[in-house]
């Protein structure tokens, strides 16, 4: 188990920097998940949590990004605005950094997105899916359901083969563009009876379409968090 | 999965067991109203009238707007009853944008929100700067899939309104003036009512309730919490960055802008300065930069004036009467006088 970070009375002690971008929507929520997530892993792993809103912020020592959601197109307007969105897809394509997206995250990292504000909108163009914005429809159309987890090391730690997913107003992935994309976890659409795609990765960037960090439950920040630390160490 | 009842006496531990019954999918559920205002976090919600308004807004950095026919200060102005604004110009600036959609009802007129409900609007405000249509009664939001948003001035309002449902809360302030001072004695209150309840015995909580007349289990989660159990927006009178930066540092989760953009010089310039504001809100030297060249302010009516005649004058309120809104969400004042 050497990719595993040693918990409990392990000698090896990890220093971590996660940041969280912190222009609009649930960011302190990540921040809740993310301390409740490391104090699972033991006393040897050392969390520090920084904000992210300035060019500046962005620091190659940071191990993780989370992209918090929010409205994507108030945080896409806002990265051109500021400049930050050069520094940040640098950083993202850095081999050794990990990046999360949730929600507007996902959108902000696919390379293709359906229903766009008019006049398009830009995007950090990192994973190779296609999106569809609102994909599930309005506020009113917003749900809580079980997703259904298809990757292996996510069921062990949420020791589950489904997650509380929450979705507001939520995209999802309706194609992926290539082989290097995993699914990590589907919906059932209750209209069309077929399994939606919710949550993947590809190389070291995840993205959710629902909420982990409006749950209790914090296996998809331990999930992340353990990625950052085994390309640490 | 329609299993469910195939419950074995060990229910509760499937929660954790592998393939155990999957829950499916439910709308309206509070997690989810109150999600949305969690997504608003760190925004700025702008009032608009028309689709362009709206696109400006957008194109700010607003992260929803609320459509209205009239703006508070216009309403102030004009003066006669204010409703709910004409479904076709909601449905119109939801057509326009791609930012959530918020629509006002007047206090306690159901009919109006389950109308705006079914127009697919993303949160309804049921809002005190219209004429309020129940002089005693608020909405029981918890009959809506669509979440709520309910102004408050202190930490007794917001919890009452928190117990019929609403999924997010704003000071109330004093709209359509451009003068902060009620938004900020509001924010102040219930902070401070707050840090009371923390400060107090568990056993002392019971007689702050009763005090407060909320529910104590809504005080309990609130004193654990050291904030509002929902989403808390600043609103009313918020005119300038600056503005909005003194409600930010003073704990708020975001703010909302009236009259404050369209009713200003340069609109799109105070648009795009307000949406900036919200995220660099404790950065005095990039909010310098920001407030420069933005034009004049809206043209404000000094908070005592505006209270001059009469109550919280939005125009509807009856002279004299100084405790029109009070009663709505107080009930029977005449108790209240008897008890103190």
């Amino acid at each position: 188990m050497e990719t595993m970070p040693p918990s409990g009375n392990g000698s090896t002690d990890v220093a971590i920097t996660i940041g969280i971008l912190e222009i609009q929507g649930a960011f302190l929520e990540h921040r809740v998940a993310l301390t409740n997530a490391s104090q699972l892993l033991g006393n040897n792993v050392k969390l520090q949590i920084t904000d992210v809103r300035t060019p500046d912020d962005i620091k190659e020592e940071i191990d993780g990004l989370i992209i918090p959601g929010g409205e994507s197109t108030t945080i896409s307007i806002y990265l051109r605005r500021n400049g930050l969105e050069q520094p940040l897809k640098q950083w993202i394509q850095t081999e050794r950094h990990v990046t999360w997206g949730t929600c507007a995250g996902m959108i902000l990292l696919s390379k293709m997105t359906d229903n766009q504000k008019i006049g398009g909108q830009t995007s950090l163009a990192i994973m190779d899916t296609e999106v569809s914005r609102n994909y599930f429809g309005r506020q009113v159309q917003s749900f809580e359901a079980d997703i259904r987890i298809k990757d292996e090391q996510l069921k062990e730690i949420i020791q589950n083969d489904t997650f509380p997913g929450i979705f507001i107003r939520a995209p999802a992935i309706v194609k992926t563009l290539n082989e290097e994309v995993s699914i990590l976890a589907t919906v059932p659409d209750q209209i069309s009876n077929t399994d939606v795609i919710v949550a993947a990765k590809q190389g070291n960037v995840i993205s959710t379409a629902f909420h982990p960090e409006l749950t209790e439950d914090c296996s998809w920040h331990l999930y992340f968090l353990r990625h950052v630390i085994n390309n640490k160490i | 999965m329609t299993d469910s009842t195939k419950m074995n006496g060990f229910g509760v531990t499937n929660l954790v067991l592998p393939n155990g019954p999957e829950k499916k999918a439910q709308t309206g559920t509070f997690t989810v109203k109150a999600g949305l205002a969690q997504m608003a976090k760190g925004g700025i919600i702008m009032d608009v009238t028309t689709p362009e308004e709206a696109r400006i807004a957008e194109e700010a950095g607003a992260c929803a707007v609320m459509a209205l026919e009239r703006v508070p200060a216009d309403i102030r102005r004009d003066g006669g009853v204010a409703r709910m604004s004409d479904p076709q110009m909601i449905k119109e600036i939801m057509a326009a944008v791609t930012i959530p959609v918020m629509a006002k009802s007047r206090i306690g007129h159901f009919a109006e929100a389950q109308i705006l409900e079914a127009l697919g609007v993303d949160m309804v405000d049921e809002s005190e700067v219209l004429t309020p249509a129940d002089e005693i009664h608020h909405i029981n939001k918890h009959n809506f899939k669509v979440p709520f948003v309910c102004g408050a001035r202190d930490l007794g309002e917001a919890l009452r309104r928190i117990a019929e449902g609403a999924a997010m809360i704003r000071t109330k302030g004093l709209a359509g003036t451009g003068d902060v001072a009620e938004a900020v004695r509001h924010a102040r209150t219930i902070n401070k009512q707050i840090k009371i309840a923390q400060a107090l015995d568990p056993d002392e909580l019971f007689n702050y309730a009763k005090e407060l007349q909320v529910p104590i289990e809504l005080l309990q989660k609130t004193a654990e919490l050291g904030r509002l159990p929902v989403v808390n927006f600043a609103a009313g009178g918020i005119a300038t960055p600056a503005d909005v930066s003194l409600m930010m540092q003073l704990g708020v989760d975001g703010v909302f802008v009236g009259s404050g953009i369209f009713k200003s010089s340069n609109p799109q310039e105070r648009a795009v300065a307000m949406a900036q504001a919200v995220t660099h809100y404790k950065d005095a030297n990039k909010l310098g930069e920001i407030s420069s060249n933005l034009g004049k302010a809206m043209v404000g009516i000094p908070r005592n004036d505006a209270l001059a005649d009469g109550g919280n004058s939005y125009g509807w309120s009856v002279k004299g009467d100084k405790s029109k809104i009070w009663n709505a969400t107080l009930g029977d004042p005449e108790k209240l006088v008897k008890a103190v």
